[in-house]
């Protein structure tokens, strides 16, 4: 796979630098390759956790729904549900 | 396909079984509806207290769900079905483009019990939509 890639700047520690030689050295790549796998790792869960937490809000409101789109709509003559 | 009110549309964005879908049967709802949801989601009463996402996070899901999730159909395709069973029925604007959704896309309807209009059933059976409403 081809990846698109763009050149940055950052500061690391040098307990950073160094757990990520040690990580490069054990696996045979580049420093910038783990630190590229640490992110799409950490990113990645970010992601499905953020999503996750948007599920459950919806869950959450489910019970609440009706009776406050019942007030919010009341004098609405197009979007009221009349009975 | 089943087009749902938007009390569904939250089981459906809860990744909760939408009641009486069939395993890939796309579900869909209509404008008036996806508007109705929006409308409600901006609205602190609703989402004031929840305990994880933000209520931003919450209403950009709901902006644009996945079509895999819900599908948000075109209002312009049933515009003149919509404003002629709203004449033949007396329908307003939501129940109106509800029926004329599902006529012009061979679909069924389910909704919230709570969110069952008083003339709906007479309307859809005079139309010969199939129309079902479910209580939580």
């Amino acid at each position: 796979m081809v990846r698109c890639m763009h050149r940055t700047n950052i500061y690391l520690t040098e307990g950073q630098q160094r757990a990520l030689d040690a990580r490069a050295r054990a696996t045979g790549t580049s420093r910038s390759a783990v630190l590229r796998a640490v992110l799409d790792e950490a990113l990645a869960t970010s992601i499905e956790r953020d999503d996750d937490e948007v599920v459950l809000a919806f869950g959450e409101l489910a019970d609440r729904y009706l009776e406050v789109a019942d007030a919010l709509f009341a004098d609405d003559p197009d979007l009221r549900i009349d009975r | 396909m089943i087009i749902v009110d938007d009390r569904l549309c939250i089981e459906a964005l809860a990744r909760r079984p939408v009641p009486t879908s069939m395993p890939d049967e796309t579900v869909a709802t209509t404008w008036g509806f996806h508007f109705r949801l929006l409308r409600a989601l901006a609205d602190a009463r609703l989402t004031g207290s929840l305990s994880r996402a933000t209520s931003a996070d919450v209403r950009a899901a709901a902006v644009e769900p996945p079509p895999a999730t819900l599908v948000v159909l075109d209002p312009r395709r049933s515009t003149a079905m919509a404003a002629t069973v709203a004449a033949a029925h007396g329908l307003n604007l939501l129940a109106a483009e509800l029926l004329a959704a599902a006529k012009v896309h061979d679909a069924r309807v389910v909704v919230a019990a709570g969110n069952l209009g008083r003339h709906w059933s007479t309307a859809f059976a005079a139309e010969h939509v199939d129309l079902q409403a479910v209580s939580f």
